[in-house]
């Protein structure tokens, strides 16, 4: 990987297999482009933390359709494996959005979040502007959890400095505080 | 006008400190005219006596500056002039003649915002921040009336300069008017323009821009 981060990184050409509402199907590089992806990395497949997150995750997933981004979870499983664990577990058939199948570790490597040894991902999401860039991501250790909420806000952030740029200060209105001191400095304003 | 009910109001201000009150002078000292200071206040709101405070201080910084103090409902072309949508403290700057220039300020013109406060007056009065010819042309080519609300907060550096920018253009063409309004001190226009970072201009009522923004990307805003 040339970056030490995945910050302003487009994200490579790939093609996997998903399961989607009780069918598989093709996602390319293609299907990313034109609207923000989230991409929802979790080690694997019949596990228990990982069910609560993707749970967490699809109790959110109109509110990030109404925000014009695509969930995408991950994992090394296959399809099939994906599709074994909905008609296991209610939660699972629950879920809309695609789960992908990383079986080629392709998806993994190309965010930089396999787990070589155990052929697993880390717990990682990575937020994706609609041209393919990534523009925000959390990796965590295996046991350590993420929160749908807290992603959410953060695609709203980076929608809004996307669609405004960067020169923003964020607002915490308290009324009725006192008058900040002045700070005058007009040198080379005059 | 009757001005003996703001007596009891001191020229003090903690905002206008010995050193500040000289850096505001070098300024006044500068202006090609006088200028009147004219703001509407409400006695009754600790915000409004601390702005009136303040204004009678500034105010005793330099010959050159006038000050005119109402109280609500006092002056109604007046406020309407500053779009005060009765919500005080609402101060703007006049000319000779009770001319308006087109720049006002709803609250109280602290931290980064005294930088805007200060240079109004420069603008408005002149001699003017230098301008590039073609930025002064597409200025004063500006031939629509128009309103802006530049909702800031007092620490933030992008608002204060997105403030003079602004009021620059109004102090050059009598077609634009450009008001300041510190949000944290109207709760009630945070919830009406869904306030959740500054700067945010509203041109008109209508137009919103988010954001730091160049006078050419402050002009193109007002061209559209």
């Amino acid at each position: 990987m040339k970056h030490k981060h995945h910050i302003g990184r487009r994200v490579g050409a790939f093609s996997v297999q998903a399961y989607a509402d009780g069918r598989t199907k093709t996602v390319t590089q293609q299907d990313i482009l034109g609207k923000w992806s989230l991409f929802f990395f979790y080690p694997a497949d019949f596990t228990f933390v990982c069910p609560t997150e993707l749970k967490d995750l699809s109790e959110h997933y109109e509110e990030f359709q109404k925000e014009g981004c695509e969930i995408y979870s991950v994992s090394t499983d296959s399809e099939f494996v994906h599709k074994a664990w909905a008609d296991a577990s209610e939660t699972i058939r629950g879920i809309r959005y695609p789960m992908l199948a990383d079986t080629a570790w392709k998806l993994s490597k190309e965010f930089g979040v396999l787990e070589k040894e155990s052929g697993q991902a880390l717990r990682a999401a990575f937020i994706v502007n609609p041209e393919g860039v990534i523009k925000a991501y959390e990796i965590h250790d295996m046991g350590i959890g993420r929160n749908a909420q807290e992603l959410l806000r953060v695609l709203r952030a980076a929608k809004f400095v996307e669609e405004h740029g960067d020169q923003v200060c964020p607002a915490k209105w308290q009324p009725g505080e006192e008058t900040l001191m002045p700070s005058l400095d007009l040198v080379g304003m005059l | 006008m009757e001005q003996e009910k703001f007596e009891k109001i001191k020229p003090q201000s903690r905002l206008l400190d010995e050193g500040m009150r000289a850096q505001v002078a070098g300024v006044m000292e500068k202006l090609a005219q006088d200028v009147w200071i004219r703001a509407v206040v409400d006695l009754q709101d600790p915000k409004c006596v601390e702005m009136a405070e303040f204004l009678k201080a500034f105010s005793l910084v330099s010959e050159k500056l006038h000050l005119e103090l109402f109280e609500p409902k006092e002056a109604p072309l007046l406020e309407e002039e500053m779009d005060c949508r009765e919500l005080y403290p609402v101060t703007g700057l006049y000319l000779a003649g009770g001319i308006f220039s087109g720049v006002s300020f709803r609250g109280i013109p602290g931290g980064r915002e005294i930088n805007s406060f200060v240079l109004a007056f420069y603008n408005v009065a002149g001699p003017g921040q230098p301008l590039d010819d073609n930025v002064r042309e597409r200025i004063l080519a500006l031939d629509k009336e128009h309103t802006m609300q530049i909702f800031v907060s007092l620490a933030c550096h992008y608002c204060a300069e997105n403030v003079i920018l602004s009021q620059h253009i109004a102090a050059l063409n009598e077609h634009i008017r450009v008001q300041m309004t510190d949000a944290g001190l109207f709760p009630s226009l945070i919830e009406k323009y869904a306030l959740e970072r500054v700067p945010v201009m509203i041109l008109d009522e209508k137009e919103r821009l988010v954001g730091g923004k160049s006078m050419e990307e402050l002009l193109d805003f007002f061209e559209k």
